[in-house]
């Protein structure tokens, strides 16, 4: 069995604009990143559809995880603010969750089409197919997780920066912004990289333990085919796929997580520390350390 | 009122947990990108190595402010609990 990695999404079909002159690269991970919405929605809708007061069940289900990051966004971002950023910090959240997930699929990196050395095309319904018949035939995976392609997570991660700005913007005005940064002044343009540099982190994090997990599956699977002791070869994968399941939550939550922080960062009144509609006002806070502090004393 | 201190302890573990995972990647960022574009700049204007070395010092005082930013907001958060 032979390996296939590529750090870059493959093409799988080219559709020109019509008077552009620009071709659309229809890659597998922007195909997943389709079925992966499309998904979303279809489902979202039918939840919302037979949602009930009382749930039941499998609206339970669906609405624990909705209910624990709402708790996440509210305790962070205070009331007002975290209802205001909940949909776009939840929907980075579960469209992330569902993103690392597929690559847990049986099919996505297997199935593909086999592009000979003409450029034919054909579906192939396994990775050995490639190398059955003609030699110069590759495998072309038709699917491929979209968090696994440095494009989509820096798209990701450019529109969280946005919704930051827009944040620090719509908290304090343009000037105002500009002040909450250049505080003191002479800071101005490292607080500028260091905000950027939060684009460069966001997405290589995300890609990167999205992309390595994949690579190593692809490894595990074949050090499980290549070991032909009973089921032993069949326990190998299974510990890494367990691993990825935690690894995709934790990145996905990762990822909206710091959103949330550089949103209630940026929204803040004080630099460099959150103070919210519903925050506990500092004089407050020494006034209820004073007795525990009296209390140490003696 | 839910302050910092008053957020139940799920929350305050989470966040831990994601700006402990900054720090890292602060640094790295940091450098990648000053350096980076030091790079880009040297090769646009045949300046080499000028701003690279611009870009090596700039990333270097921003991954240290980064830092000392995230260590100072989580010292803060720690006198506001109390120092628990």
């Amino acid at each position: 069995m032979e390996l296939h990695i590529s750090v870059k999404p493959e093409t799988l079909w080219t559709v020109s604009i019509p008077g552009t002159g620009f071709d659309l690269r229809i890659t597998n991970s922007f195909l997943t990143m389709l079925l992966v919405m499309l998904f979303l929605i279809i489902v979202g809708r039918i939840i919302a559809q037979r949602a009930q007061l009382i749930p039941g069940r499998l609206q339970s289900i669906f609405e624990m995880p909705v209910e624990f990051l709402l708790g996440l966004v509210e305790g962070t971002a205070g009331k007002r603010l975290g209802r205001r950023i909940f949909p776009l910090v939840g929907g980075l959240f579960i469209f992330i969750i569902v993103s690392n997930y597929t690559g847990l699929l049986p099919g996505i990196g297997t199935i593909g089409l086999v592009k000979e050395a003409e450029g034919h095309a054909l579906l192939a319904a396994a990775k050995g197919a490639a190398s059955e018949g003609h030699g110069k035939a590759e495998l072309i995976p038709l699917l491929r997780p979209p968090t696994a392609d440095l494009n989509m997570t820096l798209a990701m991660a450019f529109i969280s920066y946005v919704a930051f700005q827009v944040a620090g913007i719509s908290a304090h005005g343009v000037w105002g912004r500009i002040k909450h940064m250049a505080n003191p002044p002479f800071l101005l343009p490292i607080e500028i990289i260091s905000e950027l540099s939060r684009i460069v982190s966001l997405s290589f994090r995300l890609f990167g333990n999205v992309f390595a997990g994949e690579t190593l599956l692809g490894v595990m699977y074949g050090i499980a085919n290549a070991i032909k002791i009973s089921v032993i070869g069949l326990v190998i994968p299974v510990i890494f796929l367990y691993l990825e399941v935690l690894f995709g939550f934790i990145q996905a939550l990762i990822f909206s997580i710091l959103t949330l922080i550089y949103i209630a960062l940026a929204s803040a009144h004080e630099h460099g520390e959150h103070e919210h509609d519903d925050e506990v006002p500092s004089h407050q806070v020494r006034e209820e350390m004073r007795p525990a502090q009296a209390s140490r004393g003696h | 009122m839910s302050g910092p201190e008053h957020r139940p302890p799920l929350v305050r573990d989470w966040q831990a947990i994601g700006e402990a995972l900054t720090l890292g990647f602060s640094v790295v960022s940091s450098l990648v990108l000053c350096i980076g574009g030091g790079v880009l700049l040297d090769r646009w204007l045949g300046t080499a190595p000028v701003f690279v070395l611009v870009g090596v010092a700039l990333g270097l005082i921003t991954a240290g402010y980064s830092l000392y930013k995230l260590a100072a907001r989580a010292g803060q958060r720690r006198v506001r609990r109390g120092g628990r």
